[in-house]
Parts: C-alpha cells; structure tokens; sequence
C-alpha cells in the first residue's frame, strides 16, 4: 500500500497486537522481522504495559487504572449479536483495576540536618482535601510554600478503594482533571506549584509522559544505532511524535547494520563499561575483604557531616524517578541474553551487572561469595568453608557429569542433598537462600538446576550473575518495539480497542477485525493481546511489592563502603518470623542506574503473597532493613526510608497455547511473573510465533549490511511520512485503501 | 519473499570476499615493494615513513619494515629541531598503541615501542603503565605486555609497593594468574627485604621479612583452598617454602699416594673459583695446587676436586684449610664429620617462628586432604612439609603419601620413585654417620631408583647397593675409597665410565642386573685395582659363550655363576 498522505491510515494487517508488554513486543519485532505487517497498538501513553518503567504520576495512574479516555460504551462485558447472525462482538476490559490493589503510600518526612529545626507546621496533607485545591497537585506530602521541613514523620497510609473514586483521598493521585507541566523535562521547576494549577488539558499535545517517556527513549537512544539503511524511512511510524525528540538517527542516512555484525562484540562496548566499572567495583569491594590488613580505615561517617538526601531535595528531583512496575533481573546465562544477542536488540540496550549480592545470615546482612574470585577474597569464610563451597560450585557447574551421584537425591529435599556435599548449615543457608534462591521444602532437582543457573551466569559478562537494563525493565519492550518498527511495524499509542468482531465461517470462528473507541475498524489475520485484557476470569499469581526511595545505601555490617551500582538481597523465609512464608527478594538500585536522582537509592521488594495485603507481607521486612537508629556513633547508620509505596499485583496466566476458546486466531499471552528466568516470556513469544508463521527462524541476525542487495525504488515512495498519534486524526472506516501493506524492499 | 530484506546467498558472499582479499593482497605487496625500492634508493624520508606505516597497520608483525623504519626515524631526527623530534616521538607512539590494538601480542610493536621510549628525550612513563595496565586487563596474561611493564618500572620511578599492589590486585581477581603470582615473588624481595643478607645473591624468599613471608603464607592458604587444583598458587607455595642457602663446607681431605692425587669432597657441587679458598700446606708450606672437578664436565660445579700431587712421602704432614677451618687428612679410623641434618634435608630456612606455621600449614594441608584425597599436590605439599618438620617419625606417613602420588599422578612415576629415593637415603645417613666405622655402608633393598648425597659415601670402603632398582650407575664416580661395590639384582644395562673413579675398586659384583653387551664390561679393564668381577645371572651370558668371556677377563676371577650358555 503507498501511503500517500498522512491522515490516511492502512487498515489492513495479518497481525493486530494490542499491549506493548515485553512478550507482546518480542512477538511484534519477530513477526515483523519476518516480513509480517504488523499494527501494535496500546491503550496506555507508554510502552511497556504491565512491564513499564515510568515516572511517577504515570506509575500512581497506572496502578490505580485511572480511566484515560472517556468511555463510550459501559464497563459491562457484552457480546451482542450483530445484524449479520454468524459474527459476534468480543468486548474486552477497560476497567484495569483490578490488577494493581491495596495501594498504599507512605511520604516519611525527612530532616536534613543542615536546616535549623521548627516548630511542626500542620501541613497541607489532610484526606478528602481534592487536588485542585492543594498547591501541589502531585508534588510529594509537604506543600512547598513554607520552606520549612519539620521533624515529624507524617505518614500517611491511605488506602485505595478502586470502588471509591469520589473521593481523592491521596495527595498524589490526579484530580480528574490532570495538570502537566510543559514537555520540556530538562527543566527543573523551581516553582513546581504555580505550573500545577494549569489546566492545561493537552491530551492530545504531547504530554508531560509523553516527553518523559520520550526523554528517557532519547537518553537510551544514545547509546543505539538505528539500522537505517536508506534515506527514505517511511516505515519508521511512531505514536508518538518522535521526530520531536530529536532522535538523530532518524535522520542519519548512514547503514549502521555494520555495527551489528558481530553481535556479541556490539554487546561489548557497552558491556565493557560494566566490566570496566565492575573491575573497579571488584578492586574496591576487593579493599575491604582483602586479606592483607589494609591501612585504609572504613570510613564512618558522623551525622553532621553526612551529605543526606533532604526530602525538599527529592521532591525537587522526583522526575529523576523512573519506577519499575516489573523489577525482574535478567540471568547472563538466560536464552533470552542469547536470544537478544543473536537478534542485535542489544544495541538498543545498555546494561548494568549487579554486583553487590547479599542475604541475610544469622539475623545479618552478608555478601554473598560466589564465584572464584569472591570465595579467595571473602573474609566471612573460613578456608575449610571456602574449600567446601568450592566443591560445590563445580560440582554444580559440571552437573551433567555427576548423574548417577544427583539420581538418587533427585526427589529428596535439597538439605539433604547439601549434607550429602558435607556443606555445613552456614553455607546451606547461603546457597539455598542465594544460589539456589528455592524455600525450605525445594527437592534437589529444581535447586540444583537453579543453582547451575545462577552459577554459569557467573563471569559471563562481570563477576556477577545479574544484568540489568539501564532506565529500568521498560527498556526491553521498548527495544523489541523499536526493531518492530524498524522492520516495517506500525505503531499507535494511546489506542484503545473496544472490541473484537468474531466470524464463524463453515464452523470455524475467528476474529474478524477489531474496533477501537473511535470507530476505527483494522481488519487482521491474527490478535495478539494480553490475557488481562480479557473479561473471563483466568488464574492469577498474586505478589506483594514496595518501593521505597532511601538515602544510603544497604550495606552488611562492618563493610566499608561497596562500589557497586545495583544490589540484590534475598530474605529467606522466616527469617522475619513465622508469617513470612516466602522468601523476599530486594532491588537497590543506585543513581548510576538512572533510576533515580544523586544521593538517593531506589528499593523494590518483591514476594509471593501470603497476607492480606502487601503492606502486611513486607512491612516487616522495611523495618528490618531500614529506619533503626542506634546512638552507636561507630557503625554507619541504617538507611531511612524517604518514600514507600506497597501494592498487590496480580499477574494474570494464559491458558496453555496460548489460545482463546473463542477463536484459533487470537492469541493470550500471560502477564509478566517474577520467576527467575525469562523462560516463560520466551517460550510464549516463540510459540504464539511459530503458529502464526510456522517453521521461520525466530529473530534472525540481522544481515551484513555489505551483503544486503538493494533494489531501486520508485520516486514517489521516497517520502518520509509520519503518522500522527492517533486520536483524532483517523478517518472514518469508509476509505479502505489497498489492502496490501508493502515493505520496502532492503 | 515478499516484505523480506534481500541478502546475496553464501555463495555470493564468499565471491565478493575473494575479490576484496584479492585487491587487498596486491595492495600489500605493492607497498612492500615500494617500501623496498624506496631504500634501495636510500630515500629515508616521510613518504617512506608513511609507507611503511601503512604496511605496519595492516601487519604488525613485518619485523624487516619495522627496522626500516627505525631506519628512517634516526634519519629524520638527525636533520630535525627540537620540536619535531617530540612531534615525532609523539605520533610514533600513538601509532604504536593503534598498532597494538590490532595485535596486543606482536614482538615487532613493543620492540619499537621500547626502542622508542629508550630515546625519548621526554618520556611518560605513567602512561606507558597505564597502557599495560590496559592490555593486561584484556588479557592477564599477556607475557609480552609484562616484560614491558618490568621494563617501564625499570626505568621510572615507580616504587616495588605500588606494583605489589598492583600484583594483589590481579591475583584477587583471578587467582590463577601464574605470572601475577611470579611478579609478586620479584617483588617481595624488593619491598620487604630481610635484614640479614645472606651471602647468596638470589632473590629468593629466605630474603624476605619473615612476618610478611608468613602474611603471604595465608593468602596462598586461602588460595589454595579456594582452588586446589590450580597449579600456580601450588608453585608460589613452594617458593613460600623456599630455599634456603646452603653454606658451603669441606667434608673430607683425602690423598691418594700410588694415585699421586690429593681430593677434597664439599657438602655440595660447588665452583672452581670457591677452590680458591682452599689451601694445602705440607709441612706448613703452602702448596701451589691446580684443581680439577672429579666425574663431572669440567665446567660444572662439582662435590669432588682432585689435584696432583707428585711424589710425596706418606709421612709428610699434610694439612688444608677452608674458610678458618682446617681439616685432616682422612684415614679410615677418623670419625665422620659431623653432619646437620639441615644440610642434607630438604632447604627449608627454618626459624623458630616460621616452623611454628609450617606445622599449621601442614595441619592446614592434612585437613584439606582429608576433602580431597585424590589431590597430588596437597599429598605432594604434606609430604615436603613433613619431610621438613619431621622426617623420622613421620617417615610412615610420608610412604603413604609416595604411594598415593604414584596412584594420582601415574605420568609422573618416576619422579616421584626418585624422590622416595632421596627421602630414604636422607633419612638413612644421620644413623649412618652416627656410627664410629662408616666403612661400611648398607643401601641395600630400598628399591632405591636413583642415588642421592653420594660424596657423603666418598668415604666408605664397603657399598652394599644390592636389590635396588638402579638404572645407572650416577652418583658413583665419588666412591673414590670403595673397595667393594655391591650392585646386585639392579637393573643396571650396562656399565658406564663413572665406575673409571673407583680407584680403590677391588670387588665389584653386578649379579642379576640386564647387562648385555660385553663392550660395557671391557671397561672394568681400565681399572686396574679390580680383581673380583660377578657377572650371573645376566642376559649377557646367554649370548655369550662364558668361556670366552673369562679369556676377556684373564687377570682378575670371573664368577659367570652356573648358568650354562645355550
């Protein structure tokens, strides 16, 4: 089809995907990489759909699934029947709520102690008080006017009721009405105050998200190179408005494929910073374990002198936030690195190793050694200890070899198994809660393969088996969306889809088209969507989370100071009590990884529910962890939490296959799980991949580009348009231009 | 396919790679011409210099065109000024690092990088660390990128700490950088030296400070346990261990009249130039000797040194000093020297504090076997340290551990048997020498490979070395005062000129060893104090027809035993 204009949009496509998650995504880059037409599409302003990475009014409205658009149809899940007898309308949900519950925010007033001490001043902060009448609409707890911070903790736990929207009982959730500020989010709002009472109802402008989003694309588009391979790009279509950010490359009419010949070696330059940075992370973190006394002394910090993030400070910086609403880190050894590596979505990416690694033993936090080099340094272990974890390790890492040893422990619990290894209840404690990371009860197949896991990621890429994506998860699905688009995809924002139309031909069902709220019809061969977009129930696995923004970083005690951008620390359960049945898992992440602003330490706590709500599952653990104050001035004090926010998520699974009972052609795909590996989110991208393009190869290397065979084009297509993000600017469906979508040939 | 990217087939691919390797070849060649050309000419200018820059890129391994390009360089800087000349020094260096990251292992790039930095009137030595620091990041091992960092410290004025540092660093990221853990032996000496020098020059670890030899004696500990299958923490250990120095002594004085010969026999090899301390007087008068090594190459160190003495009286008193101490003449009555065990045993440098850690260590290494039974090198570990400690009473113990050696490390049997030797023999001599008449001395059965400290036997008359498992005949060229030597039921081929020093020999018996040629046995002829020969129960005899065989041997008793020649 020639796009001839740019308010006419093809309708026609094989494959509709609806929701830029991260699988949704990687199917959308492979399909498209193999020459599919593809239309993505996503209800939300942002990629990323229940893996997003996002700033923090976009996070408090996506959570409480604030409704974004005003509807046209009720909430009430409907199939009527059409004039036609054989066709069916398949309503899919638009109220989100309740995949995000029990939100509650905690805003902990912090003093720096380098402003004189006053007298409390009530602020502000009282329920039932709307938006538009507080001054700050979505700063954070104490209103800006009086500079004064008092030393009084208002907390304020409020908790959401998706069932009351009357009342906006939190400070932070958005009046109906949203204010924003002008997209330019370089610039630090002095007066964040008198911005906010704007109303300025730019839906249709680029919005503060928008530019935030697309700020941060621009930021990690730096370190990218977009595959451009002719001047023409009339493929490259955006929601967004992305030529706005300035995206160099957009113009850049140089073949920067070259770069992505040796994928691995692409992979390097950025990994390489981490190796580099992990090296001086090593030494450092190496100066304090090393067995050479050294001269230097840890350095204790008194409180007078302590450069402590202010809460002023962090309310000043809070765009400098990016929240994860998915925090899952990545294996090195996991087959979607392979698989990303292999595709070159990696030079999309930056990532960071995680290289602080902590659990906690005998009611203390501890640096958990693991690869060769942390076993020779630690000082936490003995020499018999070490030799004994050693044995472990390769034995562990030489699995395959041991098989007749492992049989018959197979189906026995993995402690015995460990006493088997003459491993003494420390270091049982250590690999089962960090290596292995399996609860008490695991049986020694799972934990040993976990194990194995964990250890050959070791030294894959630094000394530490973790990656993680600079600017968050968010990244991925961005990536994959980025070389869907490359590759001839179409992608719309802000677009949402009422409904499916279902036909029955000769007994066969299958979807049709779909309709969005405008009235839109796109016709299509295959659905892809996620499956808590649709109105049956279906199982879900429930987790309970925290973030928390705090000031220090986390550090075992008696350890000088750990160089390190990202931490990970597992509590195993019970270790808090009797009620924690599961084990929690902790993110930090650190300024370097441009999640938050300097001086300040982004948390996330994760674990499978147990308690009613997440703040009865994980307060515990936040107390543990943070807030103690001792008047040892000789050990450096705890953390304080300047912010915290707890919710249940419940991640909905798909059915197996994949498939709706309604049609062969609409495919579910599961909401993100925080297992370890990225094993669910591939074998679904390739499954739903294969039955729609069967016997293909599933993103290919991309091709040398001194080996791409270039056709000349006809003049007339040679024109870079750009589609407009949706909204208002589409046609009604009575133009149906060709229904061929054509790529350009490369 | 519709919508897909067009890529030319493998076919296609391989073709247009052909053609590119074809037009790059000629290029090459064309320039190695040109470049050739250019200095026949005797053109050694910049264009020349850009020549050979070019080719260097591609290859820097083109050790011609790299001296050619030295070549041109001390032309251009024989008609340069100042500024040019650092102009240039600078740009040859940036090109040396682009030349380096091409092949960070090329003898041609830091051959010139070090010619280069030798004449840089201006030289930063900081970046050229910071360069190795670099390339041994990529890799660690990188031989050629640490002799040029020993090279930059040699010349700057880095100090021995900052490398030690350095070394600690990248053994604790990788503890199996054998050439980190070798620098770091180079330079304990240089950072922590002992206070009390030993004459002996070598930088080995008896200089060094003992609290910091038992500092590295933990981290090699803790190494070891973290891997104990990694050889280089093993060898570092050794060096921990040490040897130590061995002073050098005068163990007998002998004089051989019907042989005009004086000997003196040391407690190890030493040089000919050490002989210069020895002095013989003869009735007070110090002689003018020449000396000569006795059964060794003469340029070797050796144990025994002989000279001439011509014509003197058996009642003239003969006298020697060495270093302050004078020795008499040896006759058979006179006890044995008294012998330290240290100077026999395994060179330990052994201080009261650091036997108090060899005995942790040992305990330390015993614990770790326990978890690892198969591992050579904890068996091998233990075995020395006991040896060193304790040989006596843990003479038991370190069977064992000869015996699992030889079971886990098969290829290295014979050392290991060899070893055992020594051990044997050590542990033999103190008792030997305890005794009043060392005349003498029983080795027998031992299954002794090879033989060990034998200028200790320089004095015994009578050798019994029956039922062991000799090879050879090495080590006996010292048995100058044997009179009977007992090699039966060895596993001697054949026999060798070492035997040509026994001047004294009279009965030699060689029952039961795999002789076969007779032409090894003409050279007991040359002995001419030999008069008892046993050669049964050798495969020479069932060749050989026993009666022409004692034809060959007419002056002396032929014992061919009773075997019948078939």
């Amino acid at each position: 089809m020639a796009y001839v204009s740019s308010d006419e949009l093809p309708k026609n496509f094989d494959v509709i995907v609806y929701g830029t998650g991260l699988t949704e995504s990687i199917i959308a880059a492979a399909l498209c990489r193999n020459g599919v037409s593809v239309l993505h599409l996503d209800y939300n302003q942002f990629y990323g759909g229940e893996c997003a990475s996002l700033m923090y009014r976009e996070f408090i409205e996506f959570l409480k699934a604030t409704p974004r658009t005003p509807q046209t149809q009720d909430n009430n899940v409907q199939s009527t029947e059409d004039q036609s007898s054989n066709s069916q309308r398949y309503f899919l949900r638009s109220d989100l709520s309740r995949i995000y519950e029990n939100i509650e925010q905690d805003f902990v007033e912090q003093s720096s102690p380098l402003l004189p001490e006053v007298t409390p001043v009530t602020t502000n902060v009282t329920p039932n008080i709307t938006s538009t009448d507080c001054a700050n609409n979505y700063s954070l707890a104490t209103d800006t006017d009086t500079k004064v911070t008092s030393h009084e903790e208002t907390s304020q736990s409020i908790h959401h009721n998706s069932d009351s929207t009357e009342v906006n009982e939190d400070n932070l959730s958005p009046a109906p009405v949203t204010t924003f500020d002008t997209p330019t989010s370089t610039q630090e709002s002095t007066q964040p105050t008198q911005k906010d009472n704007k109303s300025s109802l730019q839906e249709s402008q680029p919005t503060l998200q928008d530019s935030q989003s697309t700020l941060q694309e621009s930021q990690s588009t730096l370190q990218e190179s977009q595959p451009t391979l002719q001047e023409s790009q009339p493929t490259l279509q955006d929601g967004q408005p992305t030529l706005q950010d300035g995206q160099p490359t957009l113009q850049d009419s140089q073949s920067i494929l070259q770069d992505s010949q040796s994928t691995l070696q692409e992979s390097q330059p950025t990994l390489q910073d981490t190796q580099s940075t992990l090296q001086d992370n090593q030494s450092t973190q190496d100066k304090e374990t090393q067995l050479l006394t050294p001269s230097s002394h840890t350095k204790i910090s008194t409180p007078s002198t302590d450069p402590v993030l202010s809460w002023t400070e962090l309310k000043s910086q809070h765009r400098m936030f990016t929240f994860d609403l998915w925090p899952k880190l990545i294996y090195a050894t996991d087959p979607f690195v392979d698989m990303i590596v292999k595709s070159s979505v990696t030079k999309y990416l930056e990532f960071k190793a995680v290289n602080k690694i902590i659990t906690v033993l005998d009611g203390n936090l501890t640096l958990v050694p693991a690869s060769r080099a942390d076993v020779f340094t630690s000082k936490t272990v003995s020499v018999l200890e070490k030799r004994l974890l050693m044995r472990f390790v390769t034995f562990v890492m030489d699995l395959d070899e041991h098989t007749e040893e492992v049989e018959k422990y197979n189906a026995r619990p993995f402690s015995e198994f460990m006493e088997h290894m003459r491993l003494n209840a420390k270091l049982r404690a250590l690999i089962k809660s960090s290596i292995a990371q399996v609860e008490d009860d695991s049986l020694t197949e799972v934990a040993l393969e976990r194990s194995k896991f964990y250890l050959q990621s070791i030294g894959r890429y630094s000394n530490s088996p973790y990656l993680w994506p600079v600017y968050g998860i968010g990244e991925l699905p961005q990536a994959f969306c980025r070389m869907a688009a490359v590759f001839g995809g179409l992608y719309m924002l802000r677009k949402e889809i009422r409904y499916l139309e279902i036909i029955e031909t000769e007994g066969v069902s299958k979807c049709h088209s779909v309709r969005d709220t405008e009235n839109t019809t796109f016709l299509c061969k295959h659905i892809i969507l996620g499956v808590s977009l649709v109105p049956d129930p279906q199982p879900t696995i429930r987790y309970s989370r925290a973030i928390l923004a705090t000031n220090r970083k986390l550090l075992p005690p008696n350890t000088s100071d750990i160089n390190s951008d990202i931490g990970f620390i597992t509590i195993p359960s019970h270790t808090l009590g009797p009620n924690q049945s599961y084990t929690i898992k902790i993110i930090e992440l650190s300024p370097k990884s441009q999640s938050c602003p300097d001086r300040c330490y982004l948390v996330h706590i994760t674990c499978c529910s147990s308690q009613n709500t997440a703040k009865a599952d994980l307060l515990p653990v936040v107390e543990f962890l943070f807030n103690n104050s001792t008047d040892n001035t000789d050990i450096p004090p705890a953390p304080k939490v300047l912010y915290s926010i707890y919710f249940n998520y419940n991640s909905t699974q798909a059915p197996t296959g994949n498939k709706s009972k309604l049609a062969d052609n609409i495919h579910l795909i599961s909401s993100p799980d925080l297992e370890p590996s990225y094993q669910q989110i591939l074998s679904e991208a390739k499954g739903v991949f294969d039955t729609i393009c069967p016997g293909d190869t599933f993103l290919p290397p991309p091709p040398d580009p001194e080996d791409i065979i270039y056709e000349p084009t006809p003049p007339e297509q040679n024109q870079i348009d750009i589609v407009e993000s949706a909204g208002d600017s589409l046609q009604p469906t009575g133009t149906q231009s060709d229904n061929e979508t054509e790529q350009i040939e490369k | 396919m519709h919508g897909r990217v067009k890529v030319r087939t493998s076919e296609e691919q391989a073709a247009a790679k052909k053609l590119e390797r074809e037009k790059k070849i000629k290029k090459y060649q064309g320039v190695t011409e040109e470049i050739y050309a250019r200095r026949e000419a005797g053109s050694l200018d910049e264009e020349l210099l850009k020549l050979t820059e070019t080719l260097l890129a591609w290859n820097p391994d083109h050790y011609t065109v790299w001296n050619i390009r030295r070549e041109v360089i001390v032309n251009i800087l024989t008609y340069s000024e100042v500024e040019a000349k650092t102009e240039l020094f600078k740009r040859e260096l940036h090109f040396l690092e682009m030349c380096l990251k091409v092949n960070p292992k090329s003898y041609g790039t830091f051959m010139q990088r070090r010619w280069v930095m030798s004449n840089n009137p201006d030289p930063d030595w900081k970046h050229e660390l910071a360069l190795c620091d670099l390339f041994l990041s990529y890799d660690e091992r990188n031989f050629h990128c640490w002799d040029y960092r020993r090279f930059s410290i040699g010349k700057s004025e880095i100090s021995p700490m900052e490398e030690l540092e350095f070394s600690q660093k990248k053994i604790e990221s990788n503890l199996s950088n054998y050439s980190a853990w070798h620098y770091r032996s180079k330079l304990l000496p240089l950072c922590y030296p002992a206070d009390t020098l030993l004459p002996s020059v070598s930088a080995d670890s008896s200089s060094v400070q003992e609290d910091k030899l038992l500092q590295e004696f933990d981290i090699v500990t803790n190494a070891i346990f973290t891997d104990p299958n990694d050889q280089s923490t093993w060898f570092y250990q050794q060096w921990l261990l040490g040897r130590a120095h061995k002073e050098e002594r005068l163990l007998f004085f002998m004089h051989f009249p019907s042989n005009q010969m004086l000997l003196l026999v040391f407690n190890q090899p030493v040089n000919k130039d050490l002989l210069n301390e020895v002095q013989v007087l003869i009735s007070g008068n110090i002689l003018q000797l020449e000396w000569s090594a006795h059964g060794s190459p003469p340029t070797w160190p050796c144990s025994l040194w002989t000279a001439v003495l011509i014509s003197v009286d058996t009642s003239v008193n003969l006298e020697c000093r060495f270093r302050e101490r004078a020795l008499n003449l040896f006759t058979s009555s006179v006890c044995a020297p008294s012998v330290n065990l240290e100077e026999i045993g395994p060179a330990i440098s052994l201080t009261a504090a650091k036997s108090g850690v060899l005995h942790t260590h040992c305990e330390a290494i015993c614990e770790l076997l326990s978890i690892e039974p198969d591992n050579k090198w904890c068996h091998l570990t233990a075995l020395q340290l006991r040896w060193a400690i304790d040989p006596d009473s843990s003479a038991a113990k370190i069977m064992d551990h000869f015996s699992a050696l030889e079971k886990e490390d098969p290829h290295r049997k014979g050392c290991y048997q060899d070893m055992k030797s020594k051990f044997l023999i050590e542990t033999g001599i103190p008792s030997f020498l305890k005794k009043r008449d060392f005349s003498h001395l029983n080795l027998s059965g031992l299954g002794l490979t090879r033989l060990y400290h034998t200028h200790f036997f320089s004095a015994v008359s009578i050798l019994d070395l029956s039922n062991n498992r000799l090879t050879n005949m090495q080590g006996l060229s010292v048995l100058v005062t044997c009179q009977e030597l007992n090699l039966d039921g060895n596993l001697l081929t054949e026999v060798e000129e070492d035997i040509l020093f026994l001047i004294r020999l009279r009965i030699l018996s060689l029952k039961s060893n795999l002789i076969e040629k007779e032409d090894s046995l003409l050279l007991l002829e040359k002995i001419d104090s030999i008069h008892q020969l046993n050669i049964e129960g050798n495969p020479i005899l069932k060749e050989r027809d026993s009666s022409l065989l004692i034809n060959l041997f007419s002056n002396l008793i032929l014992n061919c035993g009773a075997t019948s020649t078939s």
